[in-house]
C-alpha cells in the first residue's frame, strides 16, 4: 500500500516541468559535490612513464609529492581532471584575471580558480543542507511524535517550549553561539540543526494528532502492540510526506543561512571555499571583477530556487486537494 | 603603543545605508569637514578609552599640558606655559597657563591634572594600558593654584612626554560621586580644544563644533561631522559622491579605484609613512616555536616581496624591526632574510623536523609539525597571508589550519596566550620607539608581550635606555637591539605599510607632517 502511495506521489510530481527540471539541477549539483576532488584537481587522475602508472589523484606517492606534473617536463602519459587546479593553490601572477581559456571562470584575488573553488565550494554548501536540515529534522520528529503522540499535558509542555524556541531570532542565535565556540563548519551545522527545528516538530505532532485516532491505529493498540512500535511502524511513514517538503525548504534556507555566516566571516576557515565566503571576499573588487561576484551570487541563486521549486512540486504532489486530482 | 587589527579593521556587520537620500540634502555648508570612521568609539572619555578611533576625536577635544610640534616632535607648550625639570630627571614642574577655560566657561587649574592623575592611578578606574605608562610617578602635587609638580622613582628619558601628554578631564565635571567608567559626560567630553563637542547620533555620527572659548587661532573649519561607515568599499562609494570628504582608503582602492581623471580633480591623495608594522607573531611556549632555527626557518618560508607585491601592490616597505623605518634607531645594516625554502628545510632537520615516518609531514620525537594559525576575522589581509602560508608550508611537509574569530574574541585568544602564531601589527604614533611594553620578559604574563619573548640581553638593553638621556647613545642600543629580534626572529617582521587617504580638494593647505594631517591648519577654499 506504502509503495502504491510514493509511487503516487512521483506520478504527480513528473507532471510539474518547473518541480522536474529543479530536481536535475539539485541531483546535478549533489554529483558535483561528490565528484568535486575528480572534477577539479591539479593532480592528474593516471600518469603513465618509464613503465610505471601511477593515480596521483587517488594515491600519495612519496616520489611525486611536490611535483606539479601539469609541466611539459614530466613526460608520458596523462590523464587530468576537466579543471586542472586545486581550489587552494595561488598564483601570485595571475590575480584577479577575468574568465579566459586558462581559466574559465577567471582567478580571484589571489590568482586561485574560481571555477575550482566554486566546484569544491559547493560540497560545504550541499554537505551543511543535508546535515544540519538532518539533524533537525530528526530533533523536530522525536519532539513531535512524542507531543502528538502522548497529547495530554506532556503536549502542553511540549508545545510551550516549541514556542519559547520559537522566540529566539535564530539567526542572531547562531551568530552569538559562533561567537563562543569559535566559527567552525561542525558548530554551524549543530547550531542551525539545534534550532531550527520547531517546524518540524509542530508538523509532525499535527499529523500524529490526526492519525492516533485512525483505525489501524487504534486497532494495533487494541492487539497489544507496544508505543515505541505503533509510532515508528505505523504512524511514523504515514506523517513523513509533509515533514520531506519541509526539510526541501529547509535545505534551501540552511544554505542561504551558511551563504550569510560565511559571507560575515563566521563560517567556513580558509582556504576552504564555500559559495558565500567566496561572495564576501570579493566584494572589495565589485567594481572591476564582476565574476566574482555574479557567479557564487548567482550559484546560490540557481541552488535555491531549485530546492525550493523541488519543495513546491512535492507539495502539490502530495495534496489530495490539489486540482490535478 | 596600540595593537591594531592587520591592515584594515572591517567590523563584522553591514552598514544598510540610504543610498539615494543625501542627495536631496541641502546645499552643503562649506565650513564642515566630514570625515569617514571605520568605527564607532566605545567612549570619549581620555583616560579609558583604547580604540585609535575615540583619540581621533579626543585630540581635538582635549588638550594635554605639552603637545609635540608636528614636523620636528619637539615638546611645545600646550596648557602648560613653560615648565622645570630637576638635575637628577626625577621632578617635572608644570607652570600652567591662566585663563584657559573649559568649554562650559569654568577656569582650567592645577586641580583638573591632579584629579586626571588620581583617576589614572584609581584602581577603579579602567584604563590598564594607560597605568602602564604611569608605573614611575611617585606623586602629583598642586603647588598652587596653577603649578603642578611630577615626581618619579626613577628616570626615564621618555617622562616629560608621558607627564606632560597625561589626558586631562574636567574635575568639575567629573568629580559627582558618579562611577568614572560609566559617567554619563564619557559621551559628552568637554575639552580646552580647537573642537568642542556638538552630539553623537548612536551608529550614524559624532558632530564637533568650533570652540568659541578656544584661545588659539580659530581654524576655519567650523564643524566637523565623523561619520561611522564600517564597509570600506561603501565609504568609497560616498567620497566619490561627496558625502565625505577624507577617507583612509585601501591599497588596492589606492591603486586601481582612485586613478580616474575625474577623481584626481576632487580629491588630494595623500601617502605617507607612519610607524607602525605588521608581523607574524610566533608563541614561544609552544613546542614548534621555542627554537630560534624553526622561527628563522618559518621566516625563510615566506615570500615577502611577492606578497608585498602582489596583494599589497607594492605599495609599503619590509622591514626587520619594530622600530620606525626612517629613524634612526633602526639598524639599516640589517637585510631581510630572504626567501629561502632550501636554507629552511636545512634549518628544520638541524631542529629535528624531519619525515621520519614518511606520512609527508614533519615530526620530531613522534609530535608532527601542525600547528594553527589564529587571525581576527575582520582581516583580510590576514586571511590571504595565511592562506598563501599554508599552500607553502604544506609543501615542506607542515601542516597548518587557519582558525578566525571575531575581533573581540581573538584578542582574548591572543591575551590568553591561547595560540601557536597569529599575525597583527602595531602602531607607536608618537614616534616613542621605546621597546619595554612589547619586548620586555615582564610583559610576558598579562602584558603585550604576549609571544613570550625573553633574552636576557634584550632586557638589560631595554631598561638601560629607558635611563639614558643621550640619544645618540641610546639610538646605539637600539640597533643592537633591533640586531637581537632579527637573530632571534620572535616575530617574522612583514611590513610597514604607508598611510593612504583621500582628501577633499574643497581644502587648501593640506599638508602631510611627520606626525600625519591636522585638519585644524586646513584653509577652506572660496566656493567656485
Amino acid at each position: 500500500m506504502r509503495r502504491g502511495y510514493w509511487s503516487g506521489v512521483w506520478r504527480e510530481f513528473r507532471k510539474n516541468r518547473l518541480a522536474v527540471a529543479g530536481l536535475g539541477v539539485v541531483l546535478a549539483l549533489i554529483a558535483v559535490a561528490v565528484l568535486a576532488p575528480l572534477l577539479a584537481n591539479n593532480r592528474p587522475y593516471c600518469y603513465v612513464t618509464e613503465g610505471k602508472v601511477y593515480f596521483p589523484i587517488f594515491y600519495d606517492y612519496q616520489e611525486l609529492r611536490d611535483k606539479d606534473l601539469r609541466k611539459d617536463e614530466f613526460r608520458g602519459f596523462k590523464i587530468f581532471p576537466p579543471v586542472r587546479y586545486s581550489y587552494s593553490e595561488y598564483d601570485l601572477n595571475s590575480i584577479v584575471t577575468g574568465p579566459g581559456r586558462r581559466h574559465l571562470l577567471g582567478t580571484d584575488e589571489q590568482g586561485r580558480d574560481l571555477l575550482a573553488r566554486m566546484i569544491h565550494g559547493s560540497r560545504v554548501s550541499i554537505f551543511i543542507g543535508f546535515i544540519a536540515v538532518s539533524i533537525y529534522v530528526a530533533i523536530g520528529i522525536f519532539i513531535g511524535s512524542i507531543a502528538g503522540y502522548y497529547g495530554g499535558w506532556i503536549d502542553i509542555v511540549i508545545s510551550r517550549f516549541i514556542e519559547i524556541v520559537m522566540c529566539f531570532p535564530t539567526f542572531f542565535l547562531i551568530l552569538t553561539i559562533l561567537a563562543l565556540w569559535g566559527p567552525s563548519l561542525l558548530s554551524v551545522m549543530v547550531v542551525i540543526g539545534i534550532t531550527s527545528w520547531t517546524g518540524i516538530a509542530r508538523i509532525v505532532r499535527g499529523e500524529f494528532l490526526k492519525l492516533r485516532e485512525t483505525d489501524f491505529v487504534v486497532a494495533s493498540r487494541a492487539v497489544g502492540a507496544r508505543d515505541l512500535w505503533i509510532i515508528l511502524r505505523h504512524i511514523l511513514p504515514n506523517a513523513l510526506a509533509p515533514v520531506l517538503v519541509s526539510a526541501t525548504f529547509g535545505i534551501a534556507s540552511t544554505i542561504l543561512i551558511e551563504s550569510s555566516l560565511s559571507f560575515l566571516g563566521f563560517g567556513v576557515q580558509p582556504p576552504t571555499p564555500s559559495w558565500g565566503d567566496i561572495l564576501s571576499q570579493s566584494r572589495d573588487f565589485m567594481d572591476f571583477a564582476w565574476w566574482l561576484t555574479f557567479i557564487p551570487g548567482f550559484a546560490i541563486f540557481i541552488t535555491i530556487t531549485a530546492y525550493n521549486l523541488v519543495g513546491e512540486g512535492l507539495q502539490e504532489a502530495i495534496d489530495p486537494k490539489s486540482p490535478g486530482r | 603603543m596600540q595593537p591594531r587589527p592587520l591592515l584594515t579593521i572591517i567590523f563584522a556587520a553591514i552598514a544598510f545605508l540610504p543610498a539615494g537620500c543625501a542627495r536631496l540634502a541641502p546645499a552643503k555648508d562649506p565650513h564642515t569637514l566630514y570625515m569617514h570612521m571605520g568605527a564607532e568609539p566605545g567612549t570619549l572619555n581620555p583616560i579609558t578609552a583604547t580604540d585609535a578611533y575615540s583619540h581621533s576625536i579626543n585630540l581635538r577635544i582635549y588638550e594635554t599640558l605639552v603637545d609635540r610640534e608636528y614636523d620636528t616632535l619637539k615638546i611645545i607648550p600646550q596648557l602648560a606655559e613653560r615648565w622645570e625639570i630637576s638635575p637628577d630627571h626625577l621632578t617635572f614642574r608644570f607652570y600652567l597657563k591662566k585663563g584657559v577655560r573649559w568649554s562650559d566657561g569654568v577656569e582650567f587649574t592645577a586641580d583638573d591634572v591632579v584629579y586626571s592623575y588620581e583617576r589614572i592611578k584609581d584602581p577603579k578606574v579602567a584604563c590598564a594600558q594607560l597605568k602602564v605608562y604611569y608605573i614611575d610617578i611617585r606623586k602629583c602635587l598642586k603647588i598652587d593654584r596653577y603649578t603642578v609638580e611630577f615626581v618619579y622613582s626613577r628616570p626615564y628619558y621618555l617622562a616629560l612626554v608621558f607627564c606632560g601628554g597625561m589626558p586631562i578631564v574636567p574635575k568639575h565635571i567629573f568629580d559627582t560621586g558618579v562611577d568614572f567608567n560609566t559617567h554619563p559626560n564619557n559621551r559628552h567630553p568637554v575639552g580646552t580644544g580647537p573642537f568642542r563637542f556638538d552630539s553623537w547620533s548612536t551608529g550614524k555620527n559624532i558632530t564637533l563644533v568650533a570652540n568659541e572659548r578656544y584661545r588659539g587661532a580659530k581654524p576655519e573649519i567650523r564643524r566637523v561631522v565623523y561619520k561611522f561607515i564600517s564597509e570600506p568599499s561603501v565609504a568609497l562609494q560616498m567620497l566619490k559622491k561627496g558625502d565625505l570628504d577624507v577617507m583612509g582608503v585601501r591599497e588596492i582602492e589606492w591603486v586601481r579605484q582612485t586613478n580616474s581623471r575625474k577623481f584626481n580633480e576632487k580629491f588630494y591623495k595623500k601617502k605617507y609613512f607612519m610607524s607602525s608594522f605588521s608581523y607574524i607573531g610566533w608563541n614561544e611556549s609552544r613546542v614548534f616555536f621555542q627554537d630560534r632555527r624553526v622561527r628563522l626557518a618559518m621566516t625563510h618560508l615566506i615570500n615577502r616581496k611577492e606578497i608585498l607585491d602582489k596583494l599589497l601592490f607594492g605599495l609599503g616597505e619590509i622591514v626587520t624591526g619594530p622600530f620606525y623605518i626612517f629613524g634612526d634607531s633602526y639598524n639599516r645594516d640589517l637585510r631581510p632574510w630572504p626567501c629561502d625554502p632550501a636554507r629552511a628545510k636545512q634549518l628544520l632537520k638541524e631542529a629535528g623536523w624531519e619525515d621520519h615516518d614518511g606520512d609527508g609531514i614533519l615530526d620530531r620525537n613522534g609530535k608532527k609539525f601542525s600547528f594553527t594559525f589564529t587571525i581576527s576575522s575582520g582581516s583580510k589581509f590576514a586571511e590571504r597571508l595565511t592562506s598563501i602560508l599554508k599552500e607553502d608550508f604544506s609543501k615542506v611537509g607542515i601542516e597548518m589550519d587557519i582558525n578566525r574569530y571575531e575581533w573581540a574574541v581573538f584578542l582574548d585568544k591572543i591575551q590568553s596566550r591561547d595560540f601557536d602564531a597569529t599575525s597583527l601589527g602595531w602602531s607607536d604614533p608618537d614616534f616613542q620607539d621605546d621597546p619595554y611594553q612589547i619586548w620586555h620578559s615582564s610583559q610576558i604574563e598579562g602584558g603585550s608581550n604576549y609571544i613570550g619573548f625573553s633574552n636576557r640581553e634584550a632586557d638589560r638593553i631595554i631598561e638601560t635606555a629607558r635611563q639614558e638621556f643621550d640619544p645618540a647613545k641610546r639610538v646605539k642600543m637600539y640597533r643592537r637591539f633591533h640586531a637581537i629580534l632579527h637573530h632571534e626572529q620572535p616575530y617574522t617582521f612583514l611590513y610597514t605599510m604607508p598611510a593612504l587617504a583621500a582628501v577633499s580638494r574643497r581644502f587648501d593647505n593640506v599638508k602631510v607632517h611627520k606626525r600625519g594631517m591636522n585638519f585644524v591648519e586646513w584653509k577652506v577654499r572660496s566656493t567656485q
